[in-house]
């Protein structure tokens, strides 16, 4: 196999002779991300010279800046070896600068030059907004959501859109010749433990995973638009971050703002069927809805939301104060909210049943836990995916049996296939990470001065590209005042490394680390 | 069909072997309850010159448990290899057998009324848990020492369950160094010796502690209790401040003793037989200072204006799942406060009296994590993962996440139900964390670990949880694996009758 | 009638061997020639050394004026291939033995039907048919469900306590005139087994069979001193096939099962095939391994392993321990009478299971037939035809041989146990009891 991929990682560097010198799979994926969200720039820039007409120069420039660069590092660049390292370098660089010249839209438009507020700071919580959007994190540090033009905001709804599926994918989906490696590459960006080919070729998998992801954008895009109450802006926008299980919204009330019953249900199901298994997607497009049922992953992702659901809606009606009415809607849209690690509020205000920062200690709870336990492999939401759950789960029962009986052999069972042991393994590793991760990353954001349940439930949203946290950065307050700025952009770092599922951002320094030490 | 048998001509073979196995199980009760007999008994010796009435009280459960006790050590032998699972729950039916015995003293005693309230007290004493609902001014001082007692008896049971019971049922437990060596140089070359000369070391450590309390000035009833509660890393104290208003000097006794107390009995045996390389050499009792000291560090500058001692003895209460407290430290600021949680959760070396994840496994575990990470990139890479210079086999390994899973998922578990009985979201983790390291004090209960903040539903719920602090995790869920199984078993009872209709 | 049986391993021996003690030309072909040589030696029958799907060596055996071909080497394609070679000379009827599920499934039917398969037959799932067959009646070591199951055969040793232990065959007989449920149709004592009289006395230690109307098994249970508790937990000792198949219906009935398997790649295999069973890795006479499992906790231990002394072993430890119920699989049956004495309950061999299949083929009319592994003695069932010398005769006036008895009789679906005043009519479908040598005298008065 290893053969197979050099022999045609050479091939396809003479099938592009001519173009640059340098081979490198990093620099080369990079290259033609960023253009994809100078694409996005230029789109927005337009929106908002039609529009608002505040921020066109700073949409305008960041793209004309991200498409050089990425441009130059596209054509001076070719692929080079599909190595494990260096696909995690690939990835885990490619989402770093994509963040970091995501940011220069809300830079160079000043978004966050609020009264007092120093160049630093905004730089810090330019980088936060990008990190936040690019990850489907959906946490903001935006107060004043009247100061950016419509279409600046419309480019942060598009940055959660680009993150949803991924950039890497859809480089993949236009660069047939990554075909190799790009297997390994979409697997280290898709949520999940694995992603399977819908079809022999890599690229075609990836491009229909985009067409799929384009379609519901847009059907939830046109269900909103027609709805009253809704413009076609507002449909886009929210279309954008639904689809991608994001949960940026263009209102500082979030979905409040609407105060709809009708978009919520919408957007209840838009979040349910973004955090499924995108395959499943494309396959009952084909005619195949059956993949859905069969899955033991789609079933435990439903039983999970109607489960918490209804326990949620219990506590709040019997606690809260609200009627069942009122504590039905705010259950159950919270929780899927949540559950899908979109992140949407439809507070209405701080006093309102939405917000979830009042909810009795239980309720609250069962937040933080569906925080760690996100929805389906393969779908935009993040955490560390309910499969993952359902396998650490019979590992954990195995290991407890297995004390009993110490010669027993009990494999893993996910539905009623057996799971590999290597992957259990990964499994395990993958959880115990991401809660060695939880712990330091606890640690540093209080030493930066959070308080403990702030930076418990940020860390662990983050890490889950949630959104809203709990106790004072609830989902109608402000990143801004809930943690410093080393706080924050240490939360932007976890959202990326969540984004990612940890192994790519860790291992991003490996291949250049070695490079280092192979020239020396 | 055994009738079958009797007839043919060699007669049922192996009758001869049937008749002296016996169960682990019983066994196990019979040998806790007549240590919680001695030791109840002494007190109610001593009790005779305090409180009469209570003395008696003492006594009497003393000769009923007693007379269980050692009638069934007679009686009883231990089968040649007896299953993993029984050994467990045998384990744990002799808590629980202590834990019933405890409940009958506090309530023939008179020092509470309330059955919940014994419960509690009692498991919170054989768990080495620091939680108490009782108002300790107004013990006697026979009571004072006899409710330490319960927590020394409960240390015991922790080594001994750590070092003698489970591994001789579990091959590999991680935190056991392979028995290697002369004779003389293993802490337990035979289960016998290994329980003579652990409660050697540990009666030994509880006098120096005591007399040290003492020359420090801490008086005579203090000192005992102390020492029996700092040893056995409980934490009980016959002052409803702990040791917030003792000398300088006893704090200072109090801090090394708890260190000691979180220590490994292998690490104390070592260091003993004036083996001090190997004790120095031990990976995990360097990670243990190691954390001791970096969280100390952390406390000195996470916060404002506390002193050195202050901050180590934190630390050391915490890493040592004692839950002495000389300040209020839940106010120290969040930082701090996760760092305690950390270490709280970390908890002390294997094979000692503490409780928690314990320092070899969280080593071990992160050095899976790590391997893991390594994998990702270089797939065919073969890492092992060691511990004492001794490669820890993949099934171990495997087990070992296993378990570590069920146990995140268990503080989790519980951490939601007491959060459903209404205490808040930081003191339902916070405790259902520490009861589990068998520590005990959280935020929300204050520093002295007042259990009356839990409300009464949430003391209940934290029973099971010390039990799974104690005596492992494995009997509580076990319990909870046999809930999930009983939909299976209900669907096989329903095929069965259906059958038999037919 | 001419039969080539191709295979001499321990079923293509056995049918061989029984087939020509009943007066059929037998040929057996094999490629060990050590092995024909032991059966030159043992048995009246043509041996020839070679391979079966070779057209020649078939040819040697007289494959052209053969009526009968068995196919049963361990081989599954080897005895299509023959069969396929055989009808295609001519033979007209084939046994073929097929074990892999794929090959037995509808999706293989064509091939079957290609290679002239008229019967398949699978040993292991014969020996897991007859275990679980015991399982309804525990303590009993055989059972045959003859005509449709409404005529059960239950061989069991009795136990001293038993209420029959004592008594004449007449005693009994007169307790439970005027209609009687059940019959004691063969004695094993010793290496002996006889076709009983009236005054025959059962003693403790005694094989009993005993035919019985379904409805009165309980009687009969009750009667022979036998325990009536359906096992609860089973433990399956080895993990080949039989233990598969055994540990699926057995869970699929809401039995607890724990299979002991050594191969910890067939170990993992069966732990991921079967759902609600435990799958123990580790040697079956480890004894440690057996402690450590609680074997003595288990109602029922069958041991199902390759190896006959592991699987002696490993039963008589778990009988030790205290388990109820041991089933041993044996493939060497020169030691059968040893493990009844030492303690095993059942010994069951695929051998049997199998050859009662190959014999009821032979024989044709036979609905059933039964053949245990302790003595001679076969159970069959007939059916009388009309004008035969049995249609509408007292079975006393039928002149049937010494060594044999008609036990029960069917007619119209209800069952009745038949006594000399008995009448017999065409269509009846009736369940003899003989020894080999007297099937044929049996058949010619009945058939």
């Amino acid at each position: 196999m290893r053969f197979i991929r050099l022999i045609e990682a050479r091939r396809a560097t003479e099938l592009h002779h001519g173009r640059g010198g340098v081979r490198s799979t990093a620099l080369h994926v990079m290259g033609i991300a960023l253009s994809f969200v100078a694409v996005g720039m230029f789109i927005t820039a337009v929106l908002e010279w039609g529009s608002t007409n505040r921020d066109t120069a700073a949409l305008f420039w960041s793209g004309v800046i991200c498409l050089s660069l990425g441009g130059l590092l596209w054509w001076a660049t070719q692929p080079g070896s599909a190595r494990s390292r260096d696909v995690f370098a690939a990835v885990g660089w490619t989402w770093v600068v994509v963040t970091l010249i995501g940011a220069l839209p809300f830079i160079f438009a000043g978004t966050f030059a609020t009264n007092g507020v120093g160049f630093v700071e905004q730089v810090v919580n330019s980088i936060f907004e990008s990190a936040s959007g690019y990850s489907c994190t959906g946490s903001t540090s935006l107060l004043d959501f009247g100061r950016p033009g419509r279409g600046l905001l419309m480019y942060r709804q598009a940055t959660q859109w680009y993150g949803g599926m991924g950039i890497v994918v859809l480089a993949v989906a236009v660069l047939p010749f990554l075909g190799v490696g790009g297997l390994d590459l979409m697997t280290a960006e898709a949520p999940g433990p694995s992603s399977d080919r819908l079809t022999p070729r890599v690229s075609e998998t990836a491009k229909r995973l985009w067409a799929t992801y384009l379609l519901f954008t847009v059907a939830v895009a046109v269900v909103l638009t027609v709805l009253p109450g809704a413009s076609l802006y507002d449909g886009v926008a929210h279309g954008l971050t639904t689809a991608s299980t994001g949960g940026f919204s263009p209102y500082s009330d979030s979905i409040g703002y609407f105060d709809s019953i009708t978009i919520e249900i919408v957007l209840i199901i838009g979040m349910v069927i973004g955090g499924t298994n995108f395959a499943h997607h494309w396959r009952a497009l084909q005619g195949h809805p059956e993949g859905y049922v069969r899955d033991p992953e789609f079933r435990g992702y439903i039983l999970m939301l109607v489960l918490v659901a209804s326990a949620v809606v219990g506590l709040i009606w019997i606690d809260g104060g609200f009627g069942f009415g009122t504590a039905l809607r705010a259950g159950v849209f919270n929780v899927v909210s949540l559950g899908t690690s979109t992140g949407f509020g439809n507070a209405t205000g701080t006093e309102s049943a939405g917000n979830f920062v009042l909810w009795v200690p239980a309720a609250q709870m069962m937040i933080l836990f569906l925080m760690v336990s996100g929805a389906c492999t393969g779908s935009t939401s993040g955490g560390i995916k309910v499969m993952r759950v359902q396998v650490l789960i019979a590992h954990s029962i195995r290991s407890i049996k297995r004390d009993q009986h110490p010669r027993a052999v009990i494999p893993v069972k996910h539905g009623s296939h057996a799971v590999a042991e290597d992957i259990v393994s990964r499994m395990a590793g993958f959880f115990l990470l991401y809660l060695l991760l939880v712990l330091t990353g606890v640690v540093i954001v209080t030493a930066l001065g959070g308080g403990l349940v702030e930076s418990i439930a940020a860390i662990v949203g983050s890490l889950g590209n949630m959104g809203p946290a709990l106790g004072e950065a609830g989902p109608t307050a402000s990143f801004a005042t809930a943690f410093s700025q080393p706080a924050r952009l240490v939360l932007a770092l976890f959202m990326l490394i969540g984004r990612l599922e940890i192994f790519p951002m860790l291992l991003m320094f490996a291949a250049p680390l070695r490079a280092i030490r192979d020239r020396t | 069909m055994t009738a079958n048998s009797a007839v043919s001509s060699g007669g049922p073979p192996g009758r001869l072997g049937r008749q002296r196995r016996y169960s682990f199980g019983r066994l196990t009760v019979a040998d806790a309850l007549a240590g919680f007999s001695i030791v109840t008994a002494l007190c109610g010796f001593g009790g005779l010159f305090d409180d009469v009435s209570e003395a008696l009280a003492l006594l009497f459960t003393a000769a009923i448990t007693g007379a269980i006790g050692f009638t069934g050590h007679r009686v009883l032998q231990p089968r040649r290899r007896t299953p993993p699972g029984r050994v467990v729950s045998g384990l744990a039916s002799a808590w629980i057998a202590l834990v019933v015995a405890g409940t009958t003293v506090y309530l023939l005693t008179g020092i509470t009324s309330q059955l919940d309230d014994a419960l509690f007290e009692s498991a919170a004493g054989f768990s080495t848990t620091a939680l108490s609902t009782l108002d300790v001014d107004e013990f006697s001082t026979t009571m004072h020492i006899w409710r330490a007692s319960t927590q020394w008896l409960g240390g015991a049971f922790g080594i001994l369950a750590a070092v003698i019971a489970l591994p001789g049922a579990m091959r590999g437990s991680v935190h056991v160094p392979r028995g290697h060596g002369r004779r003389l140089d293993r802490l337990a070359p035979t289960p016998e010796v290994g329980r003579r000369r652990i409660m050697a070391i540990y009666s030994g450590l509880t006098t120096v502690c005591g007399l040290g309390y003492f020359a420090t000035g801490l008086g005579t009833r203090d000192s005992v209790v102390h020492a029996l509660t700092t040893v056995s890393t409980g934490g009980f104290s016959s002052r409803a401040d702990s040791l917030a208003s003792a000398g300088t000097g006893s704090q200072l006794v109090a801090t090394v003793f708890m260190i000691i107390a979180g220590m490994s009995y292998f690490a104390l045996w070592w260091a003993l037989r004036r083996q001090a390389r190997r004790f120095l050499e031990s990976s995990e009792l360097r990670l243990y200072l190691s954390i001791l000291v970096i969280a100390t560090i952390g406390l000195l500058v996470g916060v404002d204006g506390i002193s050195v001692g202050d901050a180590l003895f934190s630390v050391a209460s915490a890493v040592s799942t004692t839950g002495y407290a000389v300040n209020d430290w839940t106010v120290y600021s969040p930082a701090a406060l996760s760092i305690l949680l950390v270490v709280v959760a970390t908890g002390s070396m294997g094979a000692s009296a503490g409780g928690g994840l314990r320092v070899a496994r969280v080593r071990s575990l992160i050095d899976f994590a790590n391997r893991e990470l390594r994998r990702q990139l270089d797939p065919n890479s073969v890492t092992v993962v060691m511990a004492d210079e001794r490669a820890i086999d993949d099934r171990e390994l495997e087990r070992l996440t296993g378990y570590q899973i069920a146990h995140f998922g268990l503080a989790a578990v519980g951490a939601f139900f007491l959060a459903v009985v209404g205490v808040d979201l930081i003191t339902a983790l916070w405790t259902a964390i520490s009861v589990l390291s068998t520590a005990g004090p959280a935020p929300g209960t204050g520093p002295f670990g007042d259990a009356t903040a839990l409300g009464a539903d949430g003391r209940l719920l934290l029973i099971p949880g010390m039990l799974a602090g104690r005596v492992t995790i494995l009997p509580l869920l076990l319990a909870l694996v046999s809930v999930l199984r009983t939909k299976d078993r209900a669907t096989r009872r329903v095929k069965r009758m259906l059958r038999s209709r037919r | 009638m001419h039969v080539v049986v191709v295979g001499a391993g321990e079923v293509g021996s056995y049918v061989a061997d029984r087939l020509s003690r009943e007066g059929h030309d037998v040929a057996i072909i094999d490629i060990d020639g050590a092995k024909l040589r032991a059966i030159d030696d043992a048995l009246d029958v043509l041996t020839v050394c070679g391979s079966g799907t070779h057209p020649d060596v078939l040819r040697r055996a007289g494959v052209e004026h053969t009526e009968l071909i068995v196919a049963v080497t361990a081989n599954d394609e080897a005895n299509l291939i023959s069969s396929m070679i055989a009808k295609s000379i001519g033979v007209p009827r084939s046994i073929v033995r097929i074990e892999a599920a794929e090959l037995r499934g509808q999706a293989a039917e064509d091939i079957r039907k290609a290679a002239g398969a008229d019967l398949i037959i699978d040993p292991d799932a014969e020996t897991a048919e007859e275990v679980l067959e015991l399982l309804d009646y525990p303590g009993a070591d055989e059972v045959a469900h003859m005509v449709g199951g409404e005529v059960v055969v239950i061989g069991a040793r009795l136990p001293p306590g038993a209420p029959l232990v004592g008594r004449t065959l007449g005693d009994i007989g007169e307790e439970f005139e005027p209609d009687w449920d059940f019959m004691v149709t063969a004695i094993g004592r010793g290496d002996e087994t006889v076709i009983p009289r009236r005054d025959h006395r059962l003693e403790a230690g005694d094989h009993v069979r005993v035919a019985v109307k379904r409805s009165a098994r309980r009687l009969v249970i009750e009667l022979l001193g036998l325990d009536s508790q359906v096992p609860n937990r089973v433990m399956l000792l080895g993990g080949g096939r039989t233990a598969e198949m055994l540990a699926k219906s057995l869970a699929t009935r809401g039995i607890q099962v724990v299979v002991v398997e050594r191969n910890p790649t067939r170990a993992r295999e069966l732990a991921e095939r079967l759902d609600d069973a435990l799958v123990l890795e580790g040697d079956i006479t480890d004894a440690d391994l057996l402690e450590e499992a609680d074997v003595g906790r288990f109602e029922m231990v069958v041991a199902t392993t390759g190896e006959d002394d592991a699987n002696i072993l490993a039963c008589l430890y778990a009988k030790a321990n205290g388990a109820k119920e041991t089933v041993a699989v044996v493939h060497r049956l020169a030691l059968l009478t040893l493990l009844t004495d030492a303690g095993i309950d059942v010994a069951l061999s695929p051998r049997t299971a199998t050859a009662n299949g190959v014999l009821r083929f032979v024989r044709g009319g036979v609905a059933a037939v039964a053949t245990f592994l302790h003595g001679d003695v076969e159970v069959l069932e007939l059916e009388v035809a009309p004008g035969s010398p049995a249609d509408g005769e007292l079975v006393r006036d039928l002149n049937l041989p010494k060594d044999a008895l008609i036990a029960a009789a069917v007619r119209d679906g209800k069952p009745r146990i038949i006594r000399g005043r008995s009448h017999l009519r065409a269509r009846d479908r009736v369940v003899v009891v003989a020894m080999p040598s007297a099937v044929e005298d049996v058949r010619r008065a009945i058939g």
